[in-house]
């Protein structure tokens, strides 16, 4: 079995939070506590370093060793041309909008102190990102047009809701935010928390949300990457330093090393095993997999161990 | 032409050739009005002969005989005066006199071939159709204008006679004058029109080229027949929309025209509305020998089950027309639902005799018997027309829907494909087959004695909980009513309650939670409606307890005793299961609105107000209780036998209890009074029309009640309510806790208990929280919220076990909550009750939750604690299966091998 090439470096992730006009103190304070819990878990739970995370919000005397300017479209503007300049091919850089919306089309608005900043805007700002992969995420009401808009090769477009007809307060942001400052939205338990993921749990928290207020659910989120999610489903905020097996620090050790790689190489095989069960008849493909499954665990239970028997 | 009635075309079936050239294409030779201006008349006459068909358009029946008397007088030959005279008489009902003044006639213009026609129809009315034929005949050899009226009714009789082949010679005959543009009068094309609706019964198309005749024929016509008619097709056609603007058109011009009331009344009664015996009241009251009236009285009494009154309004109809069908079909009907199986022989050997190949007599029983519970008799009746007449598009309806009500899915679908095929415009044939389309997303699931029927997206939640609770019911219910049902049960959740509506009846609608054909039951999942709407579980147990009296009673039970039984058991089964005595109840107590036994079941059957059917439940489930704690279980058992022997009320009655209906209606009546006595210390609202409690009152007509009356239950809880959305918690609380003190039996909207929950909770008073929420969730079977609550606050003092009981109630609310289900899995973990933690933990399962692998993995957990390791396994594979790197799982996966020793 041949192992996997690890990448010449390891690719950064650089994350733009943006926290947009409140209008009321009520939806302030909540785009306030969203975007901070999530900068929050950039930096303590993915690893982001605070140099790659720029926070813009309304007010930003507020917390000013937390926060790096103002939201307003010229900060914005400002933000993704600074980004611009730092990222490296390779790199991910994620947009998080935490706001209202309005407008339809390319005119479909991202509320902000002074000038909105518009889907068409956006797109413009996003040019210089040819070479990066690019996750966009409008959580605000009304954000459903940008998808369209902003849709494109290696791009990952996150909105709160399918149109711009959904112009009720939207509380997809909240649980996005959530997603990432806890482990359950990890379903494939694989100690990192996917686009696709985040976007899951988020969707399904809101659906649980609505159900248990006894409210029409007034917002669809959606998720288009042009892969039918296998894009979101393999992109991450933060880097390779915090898979769950350093595969850096096993590679230091041969002995790591090689089970390493057999370990993945009972994944694939997992993984080609699930692709193979239409084709296969239930009994073989049970006893097949619970094989693998079984072969898998034993090999993790003994990199554990050899793990711990190397620590001090 | 508006409201052509298309036929429900369900996947593109072909219709029949149209046999008419359509109407509409057609190229008159004659204008209208000049064919009819160009018989020339007396210059005096036509005011004459205007004002006595004027008034019986009107309804002025005495004018319009009198002058149409008058006419005769001054002109014996004229045939309008004749046919006015005539028709007012028969819809007056006085038929002995029109076929004394018709004769007269005759016998003055012995060559007058048209009076022949109008003699026919006098006959048909008295029911002596062989003199009719010859009537007829005489009409159509005089060629006169009314000769193809006479061909069409002629045709009517020999088709009812069963000789089809030579009355369809005569259709065909009518037709071919309307296609040669010989059909020019109002009433030629009514005739046309006839003879094309008969002709419908093969050919659905025809039905449209009769309504279309008719409507041209009502455009000619000065009469109200051809709106009549019209009006009919479309109730034969399931149009009741149309139906009721066709009957009130004419209604607009005669208020009382007989066989439009009649025919509202049916539209009515299609639609589920109220007013029908009234309507009724009124076409016997100006025809008070209505055969088709008294015959549908008889089937609107039948529903009640008033047995003796159905028969007696029957054979009143027969007396005057002894050959009708509709009157011998409500005979036989009574006769059969009444279990008099050697009258109703005799009376079906009699319409069989007049008309040998005609279904409908049992299709009418058969729907009787069905309206009476006995589904089984009615799919066999069905079955019994179609061997009469096999092309009885009606009796495959009936026989399809009887077979899904008894759970003969397949069988069901093949007859209502046939019906369908031939009858593509039975809306409720039509909307049963797109449900049955449907069900390809349900599952069958076997569970013990049930099979039930569910969504595939909900059985997973759902089946467990359903089974064992409909387990429990069917060994309790039937340890008490000495009954067990043969064979399996079947229970269908239906996820859309449109859908469930159209499983029960044919319509979306339904105001029903639930169904019971005998062997199937039928209930609105708790995703049909709002949750907190209803309990499923009570629901469940109530329709079973309707399996086991159906079963008891040979489907004899009246209407208000399975009812009664049924509430009376929900109540048993669980704390705060079943009915209440609401405030509602008791104002209607308070005004005298209750129904004495013997008319009770009216208030099921035909509510005179929105609210007499959750009344009549209630009332039904006291009178129940009363019975049980006064003469025993035993009696209540005795008292279904006897139904099941066929006794009437009064009989069974004597057999269970010794006394009369009346005697037993006296006492309860008494133990009513009594225990209502203290709740009705508190009420001092007036009623509103409905019953129901004056609209909103003002803070300061609130607190003036209170000041002037502190015994004033409504005042106060009212006040309370007001206080606390104000945020004005101590007033709020003072008068709720003195509204509850008041009656503690309150359980409905105006229960004070939450609000005081609320209140207590917030000032960090846990205990009376709980106290309050105890009381309300025994009396409050679908307050989810309180459940909830109370659970937290249980679960808080260290109460784990009445938590966990509190939230398993829940899920006969809404089971469909994942929180709930985690709730439950903690609580019974903690209280290491494996079983349910693992039912609990399936529930999440089921409920497809984002993190599958973590929900497995807790399941296999469960699993392994509750003994089931073969399970375990497969549920922590599932789990890898999702995410392989998870180390709980692989650990556990492990674990499960090497305890198991699995190589």
């Amino acid at each position: 079995m041949i192992a996997l090439a690890g990448p010449a470096r390891a690719q950064d992730t650089h994350l733009l939070l943006v926290a947009g006009l409140g209008g009321e103190p009520q939806y302030a304070e909540s785009f306030r506590a969203w975007s901070s819990a999530l900068q929050s878990a950039a930096e303590k739970r993915l690893g982001i370093p605070r140099s790659r995370i720029t926070y813009l919000t309304e007010d930003a005397g507020k917390a000013p060793g937390q926060v790096d300017g103002r939201s307003t479209r010229e900060g914005l503007e400002k933000a993704f041309a600074q980004a611009a300049e730092r990222c490296r091919p390779g790199d991910t850089f994620a947009v998080i909008l935490f706001g209202h919306g309005s407008g339809a089309g390319e005119e479909a608005r991202f509320n902000l102190p002074g000038p909105d900043a518009s889907a068409r805007d956006f797109a413009a700002w996003l040019v210089p990102f040819g070479l990066q992969r690019v996750v966009f995420v409008n959580t605000a009401s009304a954000s459903g047009d940008f998808q369209k808009v902003l849709a494109g090769r290696n791009r990952i477009i996150l909105t709160a809701t399918k149109s711009s007809q959904e112009r009720n307060e939207a509380l997809f942001g909240r649980y996005f935010s959530e997603a990432f400052s806890a482990d359950a939205a990890d379903v494939d338990k694989n100690g990192r928390v996917s686009i696709l993921e985040a976007f899951d749990a988020a969707k399904a928290q809101v659906a649980t949300e609505y159900q248990r207020e006894r409210r029409l659910l007034t917002e669809h989120a959606t998720l288009d990457d042009g892969e039918g999610g296998a894009l979101a489903r393999s992109t991450f905020l933060g880097g390779a330093a915090f898979e769950p097996v350093g595969r850096a620090a096993a590679a230091a050790v041969p002995a790591l090393a090689a089970l390493e790689d057999e370990r993945r190489g009972l994944e694939e095989r997992i993984e080609a095993l699930k692709a193979a069960k239409g084709s296969l008849s239930e009994a073989r493909y049970e006893t097949e997999l619970e094989q693998l499954l079984l072969n898998l665990a034993m090999k993790n239970e003994e990199l554990r161990k050899r793990r711990e028997a190397r620590k001090p | 032409m508006t409201g052509v009635p298309g036929p429900i075309l369900r996947n593109a079936s072909v219709l029949l050739a149209v046999v008419l050239i359509p109407i509409g294409a057609r190229v008159r030779s004659t204008p209208v009005h000049a064919q009819g201006l160009s018989v020339p008349l007396p210059a005096a006459r036509p005011q004459a002969k205007l004002s006595a068909e004027e008034a019986l358009r009107r309804g002025e029946y005495a004018r319009a005989i009198e002058a149409g008397r008058a006419d005769l007088a001054a002109a014996p030959q004229s045939l309008p005066a004749l046919s006015v005279v005539v028709r007012a008489l028969l819809e007056t009902g006085a038929h002995a006199e029109a076929e004394e003044a018709v004769r007269a006639f005759i016998s003055r213009n012995p060559k007058a071939g048209d009076a022949w026609n109008t003699l026919g129809d006098v006959l048909v009315a008295r029911g002596r159709r062989v003199e009719a034929e010859a009537a007829y005949a005489r009409a159509i050899a005089g060629r006169g204008p009314a000769a193809l009226a006479a061909e069409a009714s002629l045709g009517i009789l020999l088709h009812d006679r069963g000789l089809r082949a030579e009355a369809k010679a005569r259709f065909e005959s009518l037709i071919a004058a309307y296609n040669g543009g010989r059909a020019t009068t109002g009433q030629d094309l009514i005739a046309v029109g006839r003879a094309c609706r008969t002709l419908g019964a093969s050919n659905p198309d025809a039905f449209k080229d009769a309504l279309k005749a008719f409507d041209e024929a009502a455009a000619l016509d000065q009469t109200h027949e051809a709106r009549l008619r019209t009006g009919n097709l479309f109730l034969e056609k399931f149009n009741g929309t149309e139906a009721r603007t066709a009957f009130e058109t004419v209604l607009q011009k005669h208020r009382n025209q007989p066989q439009a009331l009649l025919g509202l009344a049916r539209a009515l009664d299609f639609d589920g509305e109220r007013g029908v015996p009234q309507l009724l009241d009124a076409a016997l009251k100006t025809d008070p020998n209505f055969t088709e009236a008294r015959a549908y009285r008889s089937g609107l009494l039948l529903a009640l089950e008033d047995f003796p009154a159905a028969r007696a309004e029957a054979e009143k109809a027969l007396a005057v027309d002894p050959s009708s069908p509709e009157a011998l079909a409500a005979l036989a009907a009574a006769q059969y639902v009444s279990g008099d199986l050697a009258g109703f022989a005799a009376t079906r050997q009699r319409s069989e005799s007049l008309f040998p190949r005609s279904g409908d007599l049992l299709v009418n029983v058969a729907e009787a018997a069905v309206r009476n519970r006995l589904y089984r008799e009615g799919a066999q009746l069905a079955r019994e027309a179609l061997v009469l007449e096999p092309q009885s598009w009606a009796a495959l309806a009936s026989l399809g829907q009887n077979q899904l009500r008894l759970g003969e899915i397949e069988d069901a679908r093949k007859s209502l494909e046939r019906s369908f095929e031939g009858d593509p415009y039975n809306v409720w044939v039509k909307n049963t087959l797109d449900l049955m389309d449907t069900f390809k997303n349900y599952t069958l699931i076997e569970a013990g004695r049930f099979r039930l029927f569910l969504d595939k997206k909900e059985a997973g939640v759902l089946g467990p909980p359903m089974a064992a609770l409909a387990s429990e019911a069917l060994e309790k219910l039937s340890a008490r009513y000495g009954f067990s049902p043969a064979g399996p049960i079947r229970v269908e959740a239906y996820p859309s309650h449109a859908d469930f509506s159209v499983r029960t009846v044919g319509l979306a609608g339904l105001g029903a939670l639930g169904v019971c054909f005998g062997p199937v039951v039928a209930i609105d999942s708790p995703q049909a409606r709002e949750r907190g709407a209803f309990n499923w579980g009570s629901t469940l147990w109530h329709e079973l307890a309707h399996v086991v009296t159906l079963g008891a009673s040979g489907s004899r039970v009246p209407r208000w005793l399975t009812e009664g039984i049924s509430v009376h058991e929900e109540r048993r089964a669980r704390p705060g299961w079943g009915d209440d005595l609401s405030l509602e109840f008791l104002l209607a107590y308070q005004a005298g609105k209750l129904l004495a036994l013997r008319d009770l079941n009216n208030g099921f059957v035909r509510p005179t107000s929105p609210n007499q059917v959750s009344l009549s439940y209630y009332q039904a489930s006291l009178l129940v209780e009363h019975l049980e704690s006064r003469y025993g279980l035993a009696a209540l058992r005795a008292l279904l036998g006897a139904y099941a022997t066929g006794a009437s009320t009064e009989k069974a009655f004597e057999t269970a209890f010794g006394r009369t209906p009346d005697q037993v209606d006296g006492d309860f009546q008494a133990a009513l009074k009594a225990s209502l006595a203290r709740p009705l210390q508190g009420m001092r609202t007036e009623a509103a029309p409905e019953g129901r409690p004056a609209g909103p009152e003002t803070r300061a007509a609130l607190e003036a009640r209170v000041a002037k009356d502190d015994g004033d239950f409504v005042a106060h809880a009212k006040l309370g309510r007001l206080n606390h959305r104000e945020k004005r918690q101590d007033e709020a609380l003072r008068h709720l806790e003195r509204a509850a003190q008041i009656w503690p039996g309150s359980a409905g909207e105006e229960s004070p208990y939450f609000p005081i929950a609320l209140i207590k909770l917030a000032r960090g008073d846990r205990e009376g929280a709980i106290i309050a929420l105890t009381a309300l969730v025994a009396l409050d079977e679908n307050h989810d919220a309180a459940r909830l609550q109370l659970a937290s606050l249980l679960e808080a003092k260290g109460q784990a076990d009445q938590a966990l009981s509190v939230l398993d109630s829940s899920v006969f609310i809404y089971p469909f909550d994942p929180a709930l289900h985690e709730r439950r899995a903690v609580l019974a973990t903690r209280l290491k009750k494996p079983a349910e933690t693992r039912d609990a933990r399936r529930a999440i399962v089921a409920l497809d939750p984002v993190d599958k692998a973590e929900a497995y993995f807790q399941l296999a957990l469960a699993e392994l604690e509750a003994g089931d390791r073969l399970a375990a396994r497969r549920s922590v594979l599932r789990s890898l299966e999702i995410a392989p790197r998870f180390e709980r799982a692989q650990e556990l996966l492990l674990k499960i091998h090497r305890e198991e020793k699995i190589p």
